[in-house]
This record gives C-alpha cells, sequence and structure tokens, in this order.
C-alpha cells in the first residue's frame, strides 16, 4: 500500500456511498471541490440574510465548497424591526435600510422570482435561471382579506390597494406613510384604531407596542386624541402584564374578540365594522390576516391548510417538498413570527444543509438515517425582542424572551421551555437603551453592518 | 616434475583451457537494511573462498555452496567467491528504506485523539491535515497526534525528504445524550449572537469571546440560579440551555479568537454578571 490508499480504494469501490449508509460521513471533500453546491435562496429578510451569511461562513471554516446566491425583489431590506420609532418620529426611515453588499461571498442577485421548479431544481428570476442543490425560500408574510372566521372584509382590499389603509408592517416607506397619516388625527376628538389579526401574525407584540407608541404621540402632540385597539384574539398575545398595564395608564381602549367586517370611509371619517360593534376612527390601522409571502404558492404543495409551509425543525426542509427549505415568518412550526427567531432559524438550516451535504443526503429522513437519530443533538433556538412602550420623553421599553427545543423526544417539534419564558416586570428606561444594542447587535449579526440607532 | 602443481599456474591456465569460474545467482542484490537474502554459488571447483569489502555495510557468511548477506546499513559492498575456476563478484547495494506510517487509517470520536507512528523517515518529516475543522495534527519526535474535531473526513499528509504518506480519518460525532460535538457548540453559541455579537455591532451587552470555558459555564449557573428571583432577560435565556450545551457552546465561545469589540456597557448601569 504505497500509492494506492484508502480514498483511491473508496472511489474505486464505491465504498464511500457505503459509508454514507452506515452513518459514517461519506469522504465528500475532493470531489466536493470540484462540484460546489449551489444553494439558492429566495428573500433577504432577517432568516434570508442570516442562512446566506453563514452557509459561506461554515462551509468556508470546513472546507466544503458551496456557491450561495441570495435573491430579492429589492436591493435594500426595510427592517420592520424598530419601525415603530420611525412610525412616531424617533428614527428616520433610512436608519433602518440595509443593502447586503457587507455579506462577504454571498452572490446577491435583485430580481423577482418568476418560477421556481423543483423537479429541475432551478429558480427563474430577473430573466435568468439558477440550478439549485438545495433551495431555501424565506418570503416572509403577506396580507389576506378575511377576519379570524373566515368571512372577507368588505372594502379592506380596496383600501389597502389605494393606500387609503396602510398596514405598515413590512417597514420602509409605508411606515413614513402611515406616520404621514397620524399627522391628520386632529386634537380633542381624534380616534386612531388600530385592528390585531387573528394569531399567527408577525410579531406577537408589536401591535400592542404600535398602539402604545400611537397613544404617547397623540398625548403629546394631539391632546385628548385617542387609541382603540380592536383585537381579533381572545386576549393580548403576548406580554399582557405589561400591556394591559400600558393600556390603563395610557387610556387606550382594549377590545378583544373583535372580527372587522367591514371598512368604509365617508365624510372624512372610517367606518368599521366588527363584531363587537361599530366604530369611527380618522386614521385605521388595518393589519390584516397573515399568510406566507405569495411567492409560495409558485410551489404548489407546499402550503398548510392555513397558508403557512410545514417543516421539519431539524432542517427546515418542507415536509411536503424534499429539497426545499423555508425560514422565517413564511414557516409553521410554533416560534413566534419575529426577526430574532428568523435569523436563529436560519443558523440552524444553513448548518442542517452544510450537514446534508456532508452526509449526501437528499432529504431530512435520510439525514436522520445516514446519521441516527439518537446521535442528532437537540436543536435549541431562542425568540427575544424589546418593544418600545414610551417613545416621547422619559422612554421605555419592555423585553420578551423564551426559548425552544426540538429532540427526538419531542419528535422534532420546537416546543417552548417554559422555564425561559420571561416578560419584563415593568417599561423601564435601562430596557429602552438595551432595545438598542439589541437591535445594532441583531442587524450587525444579520448583515455585516454596524448601524448606530439609539 | 613434482606433483603439486602451483595453483595459481593452474589459475593462470585454466582459462586457457576452457575452465569457467563459478556461478553467483543473483548475481546482485539491492536490499534495505534489516533483509537477509541467500546467493548460491554453481560450478564450484575445488573449495570456495569469499572476501566482502565493505562487511559494516552488509554482511556476507559462507556455507557453501550459499551466502548469506544480511543488509545492515545504506551503502555498498562486494562480495567475492574465489575457487579454482577463478573469481566471481557479488555487487550488493543496500539503500535507505522508505518511510511507512501506520496505521494507514483512524476512526475517531469528535475530542478524541490517535496516534501515528512514523517509521524511516528520511530526513525531516512534516505533518498536514487536509481539513482542520475536522482533524488536528501535532507531530513530536515521528509520533504524529491526531484529535478528531467535529464530524467528518480528513486526509493527514505524512511527509519526508523522499516521499510521502497519507493517512484517511474519518472523525464521527459523540451521539445523543454523552457528549456534543464541536459543530453543535458553534451552533448553540451562534443563538447566542443576535445579541452578543463576537465580532461587531453594538457594545452594550456583555462580551461573551475571550473569556475561559469555566468562566462562561460559571456565570450561566449563576444567571440559572437567579432566573426565578430577579427577572432579567439573559436570567431567562439561561434557563434555556442543559449543563452539557452549555459545556459545548462554553467551549466554542472559548476558541474564538476573541477579537471583537465589546466588553463595557455603554448604558453605564447594566451589567448581566451579577457578580
Amino acid at each position: 500500500m504505497s500509492s494506492f490508499n484508502r480514498r483511491d480504494f473508496i472511489r474505486v469501490t464505491g465504498l464511500g456511498a457505503a459509508t454514507a449508509a452506515t452513518g459514517l460521513p461519506s469522504l465528500v471533500s475532493k470531489a466536493n471541490a470540484a462540484n460546489p453546491k449551489n444553494v439558492v435562496i429566495i428573500g433577504g429578510g432577517f432568516a434570508g440574510a442570516t442562512t446566506a451569511k453563514y452557509l459561506v461562513e461554515w462551509a468556508s471554516a470546513e472546507g466544503l465548497s458551496i456557491k450561495v446566491t441570495l435573491i430579492d425583489r429589492n436591493a435594500t431590506y426595510a427592517s420592520p424591526i424598530l419601525s415603530n420609532l420611525v412610525l412616531v418620529g424617533k428614527l428616520p426611515e433610512t436608519s433602518l435600510n440595509f443593502t447586503y453588499a457587507a455579506l462577504t461571498g454571498v452572490s446577491f442577485v435583485q430580481a423577482e422570482v418568476s418560477d421556481i421548479d423543483t423537479v429541475l431544481k432551478q429558480v427563474t428570476a430577473g430573466g435568468n435561471t439558477y440550478a439549485y442543490d438545495r433551495l431555501i425560500v424565506a418570503p416572509g408574510i403577506d396580507f389576506l382579506d378575511t377576519n379570524g372566521l373566515g368571512a372577507p372584509i368588505i372594502g379592506l382590499r380596496e383600501a389597502i390597494d389605494s393606500r387609503t389603509i396602510i398596514p405598515a408592517w413590512k417597514g420602509g416607506t409605508d411606515v413614513t406613510a402611515l406616520k404621514q397619516q397620524l399627522t391628520g388625527i386632529p386634537s380633542g376628538t381624534g380616534v386612531f384604531i388600530l385592528s390585531i389579526p387573528k394569531a399567527p401574525y408577525r410579531c406577537p407584540p408589536g401591535p400592542y407596542e404600535r398602539a402604545c407608541v400611537v397613544a404617547d404621540w397623540l398625548n403629546q402632540n394631539r391632546p385628548g386624541a385617542k387609541v382603540i385597539v380592536l383585537d381579533a384574539n381572545a386576549d393580548i398575545t403576548a406580554e399582557k402584564h405589561t400591556f394591559s398595564t400600558a393600556f390603563s395608564a395610557m387610556g387606550v381602549t382594549y377590545i378583544p374578540n373583535a372580527h372587522l367586517s367591514s371598512v368604509s370611509y365617508a365624510n372624512n371619517q372610517w367606518t368599521v365594522i366588527a363584531s363587537t360593534g361599530n366604530y369611527v376612527a380618522n386614521v385605521l390601522n388595518v393589519l390584516p390576516r397573515q399568510r406566507a409571502g405569495l411567492l409560495l404558492d409558485k410551489i404548489p404543495g407546499i402550503l398548510n391548510a392555513s397558508l403557512f409551509a410545514d417543516v421539519h425543525a431539524l432542517t427546515y426542509e418542507s415536509t411536503q417538498i424534499p429539497g426545499v427549505h423555508v425560514i422565517g415568518d413564511a414557516q409553521a412550526t410554533p416560534q413566534p413570527k419575529a426577526g430574532h427567531v428568523g435569523n436563529g432559524e436560519g443558523k440552524v438550516c444553513a448548518d442542517a444543509i452544510l450537514k446534508m451535504i456532508r452526509t449526501n443526503s437528499q432529504d431530512t429522513a435520510q439525514y436522520i438515517a445516514n446519521v441516527g437519530e439518537s446521535r442528532i443533538p437537540a436543536v435549541v433556538t431562542n425568540s427575544a425582542c424589546y418593544s418600545p412602550i414610551k417613545a416621547s420623553t422619559a422612554a421605555t421599553a419592555s423585553y420578551l424572551t423564551v426559548g425552544f427545543r426540538a429532540d427526538q423526544s419531542n419528535g422534532w417539534v420546537p416546543t417552548k421551555i417554559s422555564a425561559s419564558l420571561g416578560e419584563a416586570p415593568s417599561p423601564t428606561g435601562d430596557n429602552w437603551k438595551d432595545m438598542f444594542d439589541w437591535a445594532e447587535n441583531l442587524f450587525y449579526d444579520t448583515f455585516n453592518v454596524t448601524r448606530n440607532v439609539g | 616434475m613434482s606433483t603439486r602443481t602451483p595453483l595459481f599456474l593452474l589459475a593462470w591456465l585454466l582459462p586457457v583451457l576452457g575452465v569457467q569460474a563459478a556461478s553467483l545467482s543473483p548475481s546482485s542484490l539491492t536490499m534495505s537494511p534489516g533483509q537477509v537474502a541467500v546467493v548460491t554459488v554453481t560450478n564450484i571447483k575445488g573449495s570456495l573462498s569469499m572476501t566482502n569489502s565493505s562487511p559494516a555495510v552488509a554482511a556476507a557468511a559462507l556455507a557453501s555452496p550459499r551466502i548469506t548477506v544480511s543488509a545492515l546499513k545504506a551503502g555498498s559492498t562486494t562480495v567475492t567467491v574465489r575457487d579454482k575456476g577463478g573469481s566471481k563478484s557479488l555487487r550488493v547495494t543496500v539503500t535507505a528504506p522508505p518511510m511507512t506510517v501506520s496505521p494507514e487509517s483512524l476512526n475517531l470520536t469528535a475530542g478524541q485523539s490517535g496516534t501515528v507512528t512514523v517509521s524511516n523517515p528520511n530526513g525531516s518529516v512534516r505533518a498536514a491535515s487536509s481539513n482542520s475543522s475536522i482533524a488536528t495534527v501535532i507531530l513530536s519526535n515521528n509520533l504524529v497526534t491526531v484529535q478528531g474535531k467535529m464530524a467528518g473526513s480528513a486526509a493527514i499528509t505524512i511527509r519526508d525528504s523522499k516521499t510521502s504518506r497519507t493517512v484517511a480519518v474519518t472523525v464521527t460525532s459523540n451521539g445523543g445524550g454523552g457528549g456534543v460535538t464541536s459543530t453543535e457548540g458553534r451552533l448553540l453559541a451562534a443563538q447566542c449572537f443576535q445579541c452578543h455579537n463576537a465580532k461587531g455591532g453594538s457594545t452594550g451587552f456583555d462580551r461573551i469571546t475571550g473569556e475561559s470555558v469555566n468562566e462562561i459555564v460559571s456565570e450561566m449557573k449563576e444567571m440559572q440560579a437567579k432566573a426565578a428571583s430577579e427577572p432579567e432577560i439573559m436570567h431567562s435565556q439561561a434557563m434555556i440551555y442543559t449543563d452539557a450545551e452549555i459545556t459545548a457552546l462554553a467551549q466554542y465561545l472559548a476558541s474564538l479568537s476573541g477579537s471583537g469589540s465589546g466588553g463595557g456597557n455603554s448604558n453605564g448601569g447594566k451589567d448581566n454578571d451579577d457578580d
């Protein structure tokens, strides 16, 4: 055995595949370098951008040759996180815009995806075709016209299309447009109605946070104007103690189990007909019921009956379509729909994809069989966020955090770790400062950009 | 004429008379030190004698009709036999043996070490791993210590001045429950980076690189102990992890170069260390 070594032996006899079947990673390094794996990511938000960044970083550390392509219809991502501070004039809109330029090693393509072919394994965008070995789709959320009872909300679609109702739930210019609407609220008699959709929706504490900072803004700028919250849910869905206390202190009217049936504008005001009564407002901020980004309609069968994508929590691979992974708000695990945890899901997905490549596994079941289920460590993620409560003077914020664990014993379903659930005992100025530390670190972790916002 | 004809006259005359010298088979030798070869002498006329020009290179022992040649060290020597037919020489070349390594493949679990012995190196020896994320090497006194880092395959190339040898290393993960792999530590630690970035972002929260494993573990355990009585976001976060997971992420964080900025608290009051 002088020049004929084990690697040659494996290549000649085809034992590489056999070793993969017995659970040992196959010797892929030499073959892999000549055939880099293509990983295509559609959607450059907190989940998609983080996955791209960590795939490049970790593949490089492992000596695995991959090509990472990130496709987004926009060249700039507008962060919804902290956008309620833009809404009430505490931050400039542009301070929350991020490009992908600092994601070294990621090939970024600005284009609208026109087709996803899961048989040929290719994505068509901007007239070009991108072949993939593994596809990650992170399209975020889109809006429905129906209420929590499944009935259509008459007038909603037209109002959103004509931009007279602006959800402003995706950051960016919509937030500035909603801010402009706030200036039209009169003092004394003004009313701002916030309609919260039935869960699941993006950012559980977000709507309540918006109600608080708007109430505070009105108190400062339009004294006497009021906030009414029409919540389709039976109760406050996150930080109940924090928000119910704040609502009381700020005079916010909170109506649970409120399902909208129609919205209409006449005589300079909105009329809302809901299951709990009729309401009028100067500004109507409807957060519509949500579904996975419309992009996923290009993959028939990938969405469940609730219009989100079921995935294996070990790899975030679709349970319906092998080879396609869905992360972030669009996937259907019990984790909240939020940027911080979407970033964490991206890391799990990146790590799993590298392991699938290394073990020559075509899908999650094969990966589990190749490695041995009992040898796979638990998947642990965490959700955390800070919410501004009062943004004007003596600013305060609250926080919310909880961890999730998916392992063999719970069938790989991310399950809340109750002991890790934490809510700020009360909104504080310290939390307000920490909120900016959190957001700045999250921005850097996702986009490799240091942005000083607070 | 006397009956005792001088032998040398006969030696002189024999070729003229058509008498051949003895034959040696094989007629030359190339050997490595330690090897032994047998040379057979045929067509012997009368008694046979033997000489060896460099016995330090190879020893030669005659037990007619066989010569046993034992190679001792690199070099060459000439073994000559003489009989009534004349003399015959055999060149013996002793070459240094090639370097060998043993074993030629290693199976390790992540965190485990194995050794490869290098034999007969010529000149200085170098050892390198094809993928130091999978396995690392340390060479000392012709012993290569290979440490498995994380599941995967790597090739260890060992070179001397003349040749190279490859040892195939397969590293497997430690298995559920008992231990954790280094990529598990990496993934767990990465879930800290949304708030505690190792390389940039805000300096507000405590820096988590540049600390020892023990420091990180004890801080996490301290925060777990306070979670119920002192609500703080990091106390809640610490409650997420098992002891094995804390150790794994601590090992990964401690292995980073700790080049990130931070460590202070820009807001003055907040200190998650609770000292």
